[in-house]
């Protein structure tokens, strides 16, 4: 009976997790959801520099570390430009197939800004180690 | 009952692929419906000024330019 249980429970969450999956992209139009992931990744970018902006002027990020930055800066700037504008044509001509490119290039720059957040390096604070130890 | 357990299995996936297909179907269906295609303009409408403005954000940055250090002075004595 415990077994029985274990793999019907097991199921069911099985379903219930395909069941939201399927929930939150059947619905969804591609156009919204591209447009939305732009706005997003447009905010998060936005949010990065902010973030380097301060650590730098507070000289918590070294020169190379914020060099990174700037030269993301441009790269970021185009490729958004372009699937912006990609997107916008598909909006308007009702492309779903423009609106999924869009969303390819959109998706790859979100992960890029994580990236660079995430691999910002911030100096310790924490007392160094004494020699010898 | 670990038997009954093996021997159900096969059938409640049968079930639950159906239960799926069943609600992919209805959720197509739903999107297609007339008000949901509304409802998708209007969230797009409304969508569209906010994702400009943020594009138009994106395109005005610019990070902190690089402070070169000043060439020397020439004819100012040291």
């Amino acid at each position: 009976m415990t077994t029985r249980r274990r793999a019907s429970s097991r199921l069911v969450l099985i379903v219930a997790a395909l069941l939201a999956t399927a929930c939150a992209t059947a619905g969804v139009d591609p156009l919204l959801a591209t447009g939305q992931a732009l706005k997003a990744a447009g905010d998060e970018f936005l949010n990065a520099g902010r973030l380097y902006d301060g650590l730098y002027r507070e000289k918590k990020i070294s020169e190379p570390d914020y060099d990174q930055w700037r030269r993301f800066v441009p790269e970021f700037q185009k490729a958004h430009g372009t699937a912006f504008t990609t997107w916008k044509v598909a909006v308007q001509t009702k492309d779903a197939s423009g609106a999924e490119r869009a969303k390819a290039i959109v998706d790859e720059l979100r992960a890029r800004v994580l990236a660079l957040v995430l691999g910002v390096q911030l100096p310790t604070t924490a007392p160094l180690a004494p020699p010898g130890r | 009952m670990a038997m009954a357990a093996v021997l159900a299995a096969p059938q409640l996936l049968i079930m639950a692929n159906s239960a799926l297909g069943l609600f992919t179907e209805l959720a197509r269906a739903y999107s297609s419906h007339p008000e949901a295609e509304a409802d998708q303009k209007a969230a797009l409408d409304a969508l569209l000024p906010q994702a400009e403005a943020t594009a138009a954000a994106v395109q005005a940055y610019r990070p902190i330019p690089k402070v070169e250090p000043l060439p020397p002075l020439e004819g100012v004595d040291r």
